[in-house]
């Protein structure tokens, strides 16, 4: 299968009064196309940051400093801020938390939409419009044509989510990142995108970054999770590999503080402290301070361990089922 | 523990906007009523134990905010009456409301909103309880030293400013802050939905053991049913202001009977039950499933048989109340003696189409068989099919072939005629007064926004195209969840 999004040591670093902060260290995963990849972590983890860091949408202090962002093979690093634009919501786009940020609240859906054609493609307006019309259809959304006639705030936050997840696929891009894109919604809106994003990935071949916090929507939903902590990918593999055998102690502990596997009023096994400032990690692991299994070596930079497609950074990770 | 510490008896609550000063006039010299109205809530009783938690559980805009806020006295109802051990909150202000009000605590969603950045965490403890001399002021410092250990903080974090802690450590200062009051009962108002997992996960082990320790009675206001049901003994579903089912957190999880209950519980994300397991709620029409829309229709109204005999004799219906989408005094039970099933019949008052609306709305599917079988329908029955029909709601031309499918097939008796409901009601459609579907219309758009906006609502959504489409108003109110 061929790789719509191949990330390669991508390092993204802050500079800030307290020192460089490396907020996205040394990541690396890729998407095969018609799949959905979810990038799993806590607040501050770094999933965000990852996410823009792909599109090349981080702003000062933050700066790329290394790695490779493969598009369908092509580097988005080694392009001009020119060229990058250009792929941007055409061959990558991007679907964020809040769709009020995205949308602009005085111009009617339609417009905005036809505009984000017509900035890739020289065509009519009448043309652009009717693109707009099926995005919408594609993403589920009744009489689209009169929705094109909406402005935002006559739309409700699903229906705008969905309005956004459609701007994206104008131009059936390889690759969409979507970050915490139904955090804001209702469960039962929640799956209703959640299942109108599968059947886009399954039919239209694009590949999906889905970044969240949240396990239970991305087990439902990815084929293949990445766990972050504290900027670095702890843990890869398979949705049914992470979430039925996890190997690291902290995605184990991620997935035990979830209370619906236990039975109702039991104390659930909590990992304690809390997440760490990135400016003043611990030496080697990051999670050492926090983990019941560290041990003296864990003080030491954590090796990865590869089984098959399942990858785990630790010293002493779970034994492999 | 014979009179429960909490009792809440046909609670309403409106919220009314005013209209601006030149629609006043306009309205005052048309003779139509001024402003607008919004029911956040209707008709809620229920009861709260000593000891015991009690969830409440409904996504954005179906009024269990407005509930919680009625309860901790925040709010006065608009009708009904709320008791605290048995004494009445009173509506206006009086001698006693201060009094009862500080026994009811309130921990809110936000720990970055709900502590005052310019005060020291020591401070916002003792407040409370300096000014109503729950505790003498030389004790004051102690108190606040025993209440940071006893939600797992450090004593000497009384001394520091709410921007030194993080999430997880703020919520635990406003629980501490809730405790100084020595609260008889405690509303939490998505107290966790802000935290990360893990953060979560500890900080509902500090609420479970500061419910061992010190038998606390709680409100657990939440959107996520997997949460609630960990801490919960008993939960509230509620959906458009009303509770739609009332069960203890065992019986509601194992047996869901309300087909909105049904309905959330199928469209959680469950973690570890594989992909692909979330159920939209809207992907399930009579079409994609015309045996399970038609089965569900049955076991709705023998669901509603169950309410109406629950009412009639609690004991026979165990813990368990239930409520259709109308107050029981408005509808009647029909006995449909040959198939041993019973059917809802609606008297024809134009005030109750909208609750006919309401439960054409939640049901989805199942409006449809509320036509009468083989009778002529009421007037009532007719226009709530109609309205429904000119929303889209109900008879689409994909419901119709269905129904002729059926028709077609070898189906039940009680299905057939399901059916033929759907397809004689296509024809009513012609014959209703345009004014009677305007009067509806104003109606339902009072129903919407309170559906969309909950509490003071300020803008009318827009009619969506499809029933469960609607409830995605909510999060355009711009209120953040962390799900």
């Amino acid at each position: 299968m061929t790789k719509a999004l191949d990330v390669r040591g991508l390092t993204t670093r802050f500079e800030t009064r307290s020192g460089d902060v490396t907020a996205v260290n040394n990541v690396s995963f890729s998407v095969e196309r018609g799949r959905i990849m979810g990038l799993v972590g806590e607040s501050g983890s770094g999933k965000s940051v990852t996410g823009f860091s792909i599109l090349g949408l981080v702003e000062e202090p933050g700066h790329i400093s290394g790695g490779e962002v493969l598009v369908e093979g092509q580097d988005l690093r080694a392009l001009k801020p020119e060229a990058l634009r250009k792929l941007r919501g055409s061959k990558v786009a991007m679907v964020f938390q809040d769709p009020m940020m995205t949308l602009n609240p005085v111009l009617r859906i339609g417009d905005q939409m036809a505009m984000a054609v017509r900035v890739h493609e020289n065509m009519s307006k009448r043309a652009a419009w009717e693109r707009a019309r099926e995005a919408l259809e594609i993403v589920g959304i009744p009489a689209a044509g009169e929705r094109l006639k909406a402005y935002p705030h006559q739309l409700s936050g699903g229906m705008r989510q969905r309005v956004a997840i459609a701007t994206a696929l104008l131009h059936r891009p390889a690759v969409i990142i979507a970050d915490e894109p139904t955090t804001a919604l209702d469960v039962s809106i929640q799956s209703q995108i959640l299942a109108e994003v599968r059947r886009l990935a399954d039919e239209t071949g694009t590949a999906i970054v889905w970044v969240t916090h949240d396990l239970a929507v991305i087990s439902s939903l990815a084929d293949d999770i990445c766990v972050m902590y504290a900027g670095r990918i702890v843990e890869r593999g398979t949705a049914e590999d992470v979430i039925a055998a996890p190997r690291h102690p902290y995605t184990v502990g991620l997935i035990g503080s979830v209370p619906s596997l236990h039975e109702p009023g039991a104390h659930l096994p909590q990992i304690p402290g809390s997440t760490p400032q990135l400016a003043n990690l611990p030496s080697g692991c990051p999670f050492r301070p926090r983990c019941p299994r560290a041990s003296d070596l864990c003080a030491t930079e954590p090796p990865l361990i590869e089984t098959g497609s399942h990858s785990v950074s630790c010293h002493r990770p779970m034994e492999a089922p | 523990m014979n009179q429960p510490l909490l009792k809440i008896e046909g609670v309403h609550k409106r919220f009314t906007r005013k209209s601006g000063l030149v629609m006043q006039g306009i309205d005052r010299l048309t003779g139509r009523p001024s402003g607008s109205t919004v029911h956040a809530l209707s008709d809620i009783s229920l009861s709260v134990t000593e000891g015991e938690v009690l969830g409440l559980v409904g996504e954005s805009g179906c009024g269990k905010s407005t509930l919680g806020r009625i309860i901790s006295g925040i709010y006065t109802p608009s009708d009904g009456e709320v008791f605290l051990k048995g004494a009445p909150v009173a509506r206006k202000r009086g001698n006693n409301v201060e009094k009862l009000t500080t026994k009811v605590q309130m921990i809110h969603q936000d720990p970055f909103a709900s502590l005052n950045p310019r005060m020291k965490v020591g401070e916002t403890i003792a407040e409370g309880p300096r000014i109503h001399g729950i505790v003498k002021a030389n004790a004051v410092r102690a108190r606040v030293r025993s209440l940071l250990q006893q939600v797992g903080l450090e004593a000497a974090y009384a001394d520091r400013l709410p921007h030194q802690f993080s999430g997880g450590q703020r919520q635990r200062i406003a629980i501490a802050r809730a405790l100084a009051m020595e609260p008889e009962l405690l509303v939490l108002d998505e107290a966790v939905a802000s935290l990360d997992v893990s953060i979560q996960a500890q900080v509902l082990n500090l609420f479970m053991d500061l419910r061992r320790e010190l038998g606390l009675t709680a409100i657990f206001i939440s959107h996520d049913l997997s949460v609630v049901r960990h801490v919960c003994d008993r939960v509230a579903i509620m959906y458009l202001g009303r509770i739609v089912e009332l069960a203890s957190a065992e019986e509601l999880y194992a047996r869901p009977l309300h087909p909105y209950t049904k309905a959330l519980f199928a469209s959680i994300p469950k973690l570890g039950a594989g992909r692909g397991s979330f159920q939209p709620i809207e992907g399930r029409s009579l079409a994609a499933q015309p045996a399970e829309g038609l089965r569900l229709s049955s076991a709705l109204s023998d669901g509603r048989t169950e309410m109406q005999n629950g009412a009639a004799a609690p004991e026979t219906g165990g813990s368990r109340q239930r409520a259709g989408g109308m107050p029981p005094q408005r509808r009647r039970h029909r006995r449909d003696t040959e198939n041993g099933g019973s059917m809802i019949e609606f008297s024809n008052r134009i005030a109750e189409i909208n609750d006919i609306l309401c439960a054409v709305n939640m049901l989805q599917w199942d409006a449809r068989v509320m036509m009468p079988a083989g009778g002529a329908a009421t007037r009532g029955q007719q226009i709530a099919t109609l309205k429904a029909m000119a929303r889209g709601l109900l008879l689409d031309g994909a419901t119709e072939e269905t129904a002729e499918a059926v028709l077609a097939s070898n189906a039940t008796e009680r299905n057939r005629r399901a059916a033929e409901a759907v397809l004689s009601a296509r024809k009513w459609h012609m014959s209703v007064p345009p004014e009677l579907l305007k009067r509806q219309d104003e109606n339902l758009d009072h129903r919407r926004a309170c559906l969309g906006q909950g509490a003071g609502g300020r803008r009318f959504q827009p009619v969506p195209a499809a029933p469960f489409r609607n409830r995605d108003a909510g999060a355009a109110n711009g209120r953040r969840h962390r799900l």
